[in-house]
This record gives C-alpha cells, structure tokens and sequence, in this order.
C-alpha cells in the first residue's frame, strides 16, 4: 500500500459518521476531564481506555485521539478561570489567561486560547502530514548527552522567567529534581533519601505534587483575608460568557507571528523524545515575552501571553504523536497512555510504521486535525456552563476543590501515600509562593528530575568522559543555550553599556558553532545564516553607538 | 521580624536542608561494582543547591532592613491564619480517611473549612452543610459508581 493509498483508505474511514461520533464523543469526555482541576489527560485516556477494548482500531483511535485533544484543550479552562493547570502543559497559560479572567474578560480570555489552541493543533497536524520523516530524524540524533543538556536549558530558561528572581527560580527548580530524586533511583533501584522511612523507597509521584503545589498556593493566594475569601472570583462572571470571536481572531490574525512561531516551537519541542509540553508551554511564553514590544505588560492579562502557551501545547501533542507513531517513542506520560491504547489495538509504532500501516498512520494523523474542530465546536457550548463556577465564592470553591483534588489525587494509584504527598507539597508550594519563590520551576524540575538522571547515567555509562557534553553537537548546542538563558537577565539590564550590547551577536555566533559540527547541508546553511544574523546585529549596535557619539559631539 | 531577618533565615534554612540531606547521601549503599551510585544525581542537585543557597544568604545579608507596621504585621496573621487552618483541616480530613471512609471524612473536612472561613450565621451554616455533603454525594456517584474506584471505607465503621 502506497502512502497515498493509505491517505485516502485513512480518510474515507474518518468520516464515516460513527467514526466522527466517537471522535466527538472522545473530545467531549477530554474537555471536560481536562477541564477539572485534579485531573490529567493521562487519567483521561485511561478512564476511557477500557470502553475501546471491544472496538474496532480505527473507532478506539479515533475515540483515544479525541480524549488526548480534548483533554490539553481542556486543560486551558481551568488554568484561565482558576488559576490550577491540570497538567504541566498548561502552567504557562496561568500567567496571563487568570488575570484577563480577573478583569471580568472570561469570554476573551477563553476565546483567545480556545482559537489559539486549535489553530496550533489544526497547523501542527497539518504541517506533520508534510514534514514528519525528517523530523523524527532530529530526535534520533541528540543522544543521551544532548537531553541531559536540553533539560537544563528548559530549567535554567524557566528560572530566567522569574525576573529578579533567578536564584529563587534555580532554587526552585533543584527542589524539583530533589523531589522526584527521593526513593528508588531510576537506573539501579537503590533507595536514597528516605531517611529509612520504607513509605518513601516507591519516591514522591509528580502528579500529586503538581496538584498539591498549585491547587493550596493558588487557592490560599485567593484568600488573603476573610473578606476575600467570601468575595467571587469575578464579578460579573454571571453575566459576560460570550466569546467574542471576531475579536479573537483578529487578534490572533494581528499576533500571526507569534501563532507560528509558537507552533514551531511546540512541533520541535514534541518531535523530542520526552520533552513534552511541559516545557514548550514555557519556552514559548519566555519567547513571546522576550519578542514583545510590551513586555511588561506579561503577566497581567496581555493576549500574546495566552496565544502563545497555548498555540504551542496543541502543536507539541501534534510533534509528540508523530515521534510515537514513527519510532515507538511517547513524547511525556499522556502519549505513553496514547501508546498503551495502540497495542490494545494491535497497532505496534516503529520506524517502519509508516510504510507498513501508512492507513493507521493517517487514522491517527486525521483524527488528531480533525480532533480540533471538534474542540472548537464543543468547547464554546462547555465554557458556558463552566464560567459559571467563578461565579461562587471562593472560600466555597477552595473547600470543594481541594477535596475533589484530594480524591482525584488518591484514584490515580488508589493509594492515600499520593493525598500525603499533595498535602506536603502543598505547604511547601504554599510556603515558596509566600516567600517569592516561582513556582514553574519547581514543577519542571519535578516532572524531568527522572529523564535528566537517566539521561545523565546513560550518557556517563556509555562513557564517562565529560568532554562529550562539548564534542556532540545537540549537547553543545542546548547547553550553550542554557548558558546564554543564564546570562540574558544580566546582558537586558545591561544592553545599552559595554561589551553586553553584543549580547545578541555573539549568542547568535555561539549558537551557530554546533550548527557547523552537524551532518547533512541544511544545518550548516542555517549556521551560516546565525553567523551573517550574528555580523548584521553586531554592525547594527556599533553604527548606533557611533550615531549617538556623533550626535553628543554636535550637541 | 523584619524582611532581611526573614530572609537571611530563609536561606540558611535551605543551606542547612541542602547540607543535611548532603550528608543523608552517604547512607547509599550501592550494588557492589556499580560504577555510578544512586548518590550522584541527588548529590550534583545539593551541590548546585548549596550552592545557590549562598548566594541567596549574601543577596539577603546585603538586602536593607524594612521593620514591619503593626498593620502589616495583622495583615500577616490574618492571611497565616486562613492558610494554616485549611491546611490543619486537610490533615484532620487524611487523618480520618482511613479511620471514617473517603466520604464521610471529606463531608467533615468541606464543612470544617467552609466554617472557619465562611460567615457564622444559620443559614450560611445550613448552606455549607448542604455543600459538604452534596459534594460528597458527587463525589461518591462520580468515583465510586461511575470510575469504580474503590475508596477507603472507614475501620471504625466495622466496629459498630
């Protein structure tokens, strides 16, 4: 079977009626799922898991697909209107979306990343049709070292987050790591850290303690004063639910370059093996921020703020599908589940996939675009029905919540250990936020801590000479990143005096060197393109700084 | 206290965390011939931790001191107290879970909260009632009979 024959195979089946159905039915479960606060896409794809058994592949795809779009989509309600991301994938969303929604632009807000979450799932599906094979061929390229190096860039680029903050940020993403580093080690088994404690040797869970972190900070951040507490979360959430769409995307046409950018950062980002939306979500809000002409106004409600996160967690659920269908390879915890629902199916993913099952490929790939409509139809008739749960007080909703969490937390293991470890972190989240602590890198250092120490043993095991961090090209390439992540709240403050206004010129020139140490034609090209943007900002800064020398000595 | 004092406090607490937990490393015992124990990857964190601990103490030691007002002083207390008792009412609740079931004890911990943070009139109480076990109820139908998870069902029931 050609790919095309499989194309067209794959897409009569998906509009088969029932085909459609399910997938709406999928969506419809993930929203809502994604949409409380306690729940993951993970646990929505296993609630739903059992209910395919008896199907066919191609409708318990279809079903499994709608439940993982639905459920990241689902995930920005909650984040926008209470301020709790359900996954890591919507933390970034937080930031702007829940102070837009304070300002009583539920509606907006909503709109703005409900339409930016489609467009970036619907391109991103779209663009992976195209440029799939030699995608996946970068994730199989960067080795042990090189994702060692790429978890610390995404640590140390989130601490950069924090403005002012950056030892806070850096504490708290070794907090993190600590967390997840308690118990067992993930290459030997060996118990560390437990202090002896035989509850501790199975280590702390991510999820209770992503739950525990920001569902306590975040609701007890709500009720600074008994008076507060009574108040609602906004005033007229009773009455302004309509999303205006015109308005919407308008903006999103306006912010094009961010939507794109956004995408292509969530596709390169999900195309990495274990680099999911966790970290693009961030990477993507770093970025828009850092390329906005108003920067300050981040993080109280601006758009580019929520099209950004959310644009891109979409598009990197659209990069990680594809790494899981072309090499077997699930991009975080949701796409394992996604993984675990394929073998129910008898559909094992391999590198030789595509060629073997290019219909199934194409099952997955059109359920995924398709998926996307779906979430814009449903969404917009659900988000009416869930503003109006802002509209009670909050001391009611943080006493509901917390113990729906709690149990949410306890059905993920059936385990009390789980509700423990929410409750503990829940103080220490509390407790950072108290104390000026950013909370997103704790919560990264928490959900990588595992991959990077694996990744690290792997690379150390294969060979333990340090020199390799340097020599392979991804490696190098990601840790200068970090490094220059690192430097860049030092070289902002100083742009405008000294060497540091080269700031931008040697990063591009630095970053252009790992390029040049790559295979094939394409990336040298792209290096010398980072040398010439290296040249051109650097001319640019010194015919500035002489313009205004000339200028103070004309008077 | 004031804010430097409060900080300086702060990051010799994380210094002395980082130092101990440094120490509890060396309790490791590894598989004989293992080339890369389980000690390194917590022992590279305290070390960049430690590290940054330090740094935040020299940052706060150089911070200028700000005493605080009584008014901000009763600001304080109000918002500790709010936080603190959700979280001592969330301890009570783990603490019943195994002892009076997953329902019964979350009706008590969504009531116990609403009360400590809600108005104290009758009718209020009557409301945070009905939400305490209304939300249990939900809770029950959604987990138990719709998810089938098997919740903790309480010891001190079966001693009746």
């Amino acid at each position: 079977m050609t790919l095309f024959d499989g194309f067209l195979l794959a897409l009569s089946q998906m509009t088969e009626p029932y085909n459609l159905l399910l997938l709406g039915a999928g969506v419809l479960a993930g929203l809502l799922v994604g949409a409380i606060p306690g729940f993951s896409i993970t646990m929505a794809v296993v609630i739903v898991l059992p209910f395919t058994y008896g199907m066919e592949t191609t409708p318990g795809l279809a079903i499994m697909l709608g439940v993982m779009v639905g459920g990241i989509s689902g995930g920005l309600v909650s984040a926008m209107l209470l301020g709790i991301p359900g996954t890591p994938a919507s933390v970034a969303t937080t930031f702007d979306g829940l102070p837009m929604v304070r300002k009583g632009e539920q509606g907006y807000a909503l709109g703005l990343g409900l339409w930016a979450s489609c467009i970036g799932g619907f391109v991103s599906g779209a663009v992976l049709f195209v440029l799939a094979p030699p995608l996946g061929q970068i994730g199989l390229e960067i080795g042990p070292w090189g994702y060692f190096c790429l978890i610390l860039f995404a640590l140390t680029i989130t601490a950069s987050l924090s403005d002012g903050n950056m030892i806070k940020g850096l504490i708290a993403a070794c907090i993190g790591l600590l967390a997840t580093a308690v118990g067992e080690d993930q290459v030997n088994g060996i118990t560390r850290l437990t202090f002896g404690n035989g509850d501790l040797d199975g280590g702390f869970a991510y999820l209770p303690i992503l739950i525990g972190v920001f569902a306590f900070s975040q609701l007890l951040s709500d009720m600074p004063t008994r008076a507060a507490a009574r108040r609602t979360l906004s005033a007229d959430a009773a009455t302004n639910v309509r999303i205006p769409h015109l308005r919407v995307l308008k903006q999103i046409v306006k912010h094009w370059l961010l939507t794109l950018r956004s995408i292509a950062i969530g596709v390169f980002v999900g195309v990495l093996p274990a680099a999911g939306a966790s970290i693009s979500n961030l990477i993507s809000y770093d970025q828009a921020r850092k390329n906005s002409k108003n920067p300050e106004a981040f993080g109280t409600g601006t758009e580019e703020g929520i099209i950004a996160p959310e644009s891109t967690n979409n598009a990197t659920m659209g990069g990680a599908l594809m790494v899981l269908v072309a090499l077997g390879i699930p991009g975080d915890a949701a796409a394992a589940a996604v993984l675990a629902a394929l073998l129910v199916h008898d559909v094992a993913p391999s590198p030789t996939f595509m060629t073997e099952r290019p219909d199934v490929v194409y099952v997955i790939l059109l359920a995924f675009v398709i998926g996307h409509i779906f979430v814009l139809l449903l969404q917009s008739a659900a988000l009416k029905i869930f503003i109006r749960i802002v509209g009670i007080p909050i001391y009611i909703l943080a006493g509901v919540i917390l113990l729906y969490t709690g149990m949410g937390v306890f059905a993920i293991n059936n385990t009390t250990f789980d509700i423990w470890t929410m409750f503990l972190f829940g103080m220490v989240g509390y407790l950072m936020m108290r104390f000026n602590f950013p909370l997103a890198p704790l919560i990264l250092g928490t959900v990588l801590g595992p991959i990077g120490e694996v990744n690290l043993m792997r690379a150390m095991q294969i060979s333990p000479d340090l020199m390799n961090f340097i020599t392979r090209p991804w490696a190098l390439l990601f840790l200068t990143m970090a490094i220059l992540s690192l430097l860049f709240p030092f070289a902002k403050a100083r742009s405008k005096s000294g060497y540091w206004k080269y700031f931008g010129a040697v990063s591009f020139l630095l970053i252009a060197i790992p390029m040049f140490m790559m295979q094939g034609s394409l990336r040298p090209i792209v290096g010398a393109a980072l040398i010439v943007a290296a040249v051109w900002t650097a001319y640019r800064k010194f015919s500035n700084t002489s313009h205004t020398h000339e200028d103070l000595r004309h008077g | 206290m004031s804010n430097r004092g409060t900080a300086v406090l702060l990051a010799a607490f994380l210094l002395g965390l980082s130092a101990l937990l440094f120490l509890q490393t060396f309790q490791v015992r590894n598989f004989p011939g293992t080339r890369f124990g389980a000690e390194i990857w917590p022992r590279a964190i305290l070390i960049s931790m430690g590290l940054l601990s330090v740094i935040l103490l020299l940052q706060s030691l150089r911070k200028s001191t700000v005493p605080l007002t009584q008014e901000a002083l009763k600001a304080v207390f109000e918002r500790e107290g709010i936080a603190w008792s959700v979280f001592a009412c969330f301890f009570a609740f783990l603490w019943l879970l195994p002892r009076l079931g997953a329902y019964p004890a979350g009706a008590l911990f969504v009531f116990a909260t609403l009360t400590i943070l809600g108005p104290k009139t009758l009718r209020s109480s009557l409301l945070h009632l009905g939400v305490a076990v209304g939300s249990s109820v939900v809770l029950w139908v959604l987990f138990s009979q719709v998810l089938k998870v098997i919740a903790p069902s309480g010891r001190w029931w079966a001693l009746l």
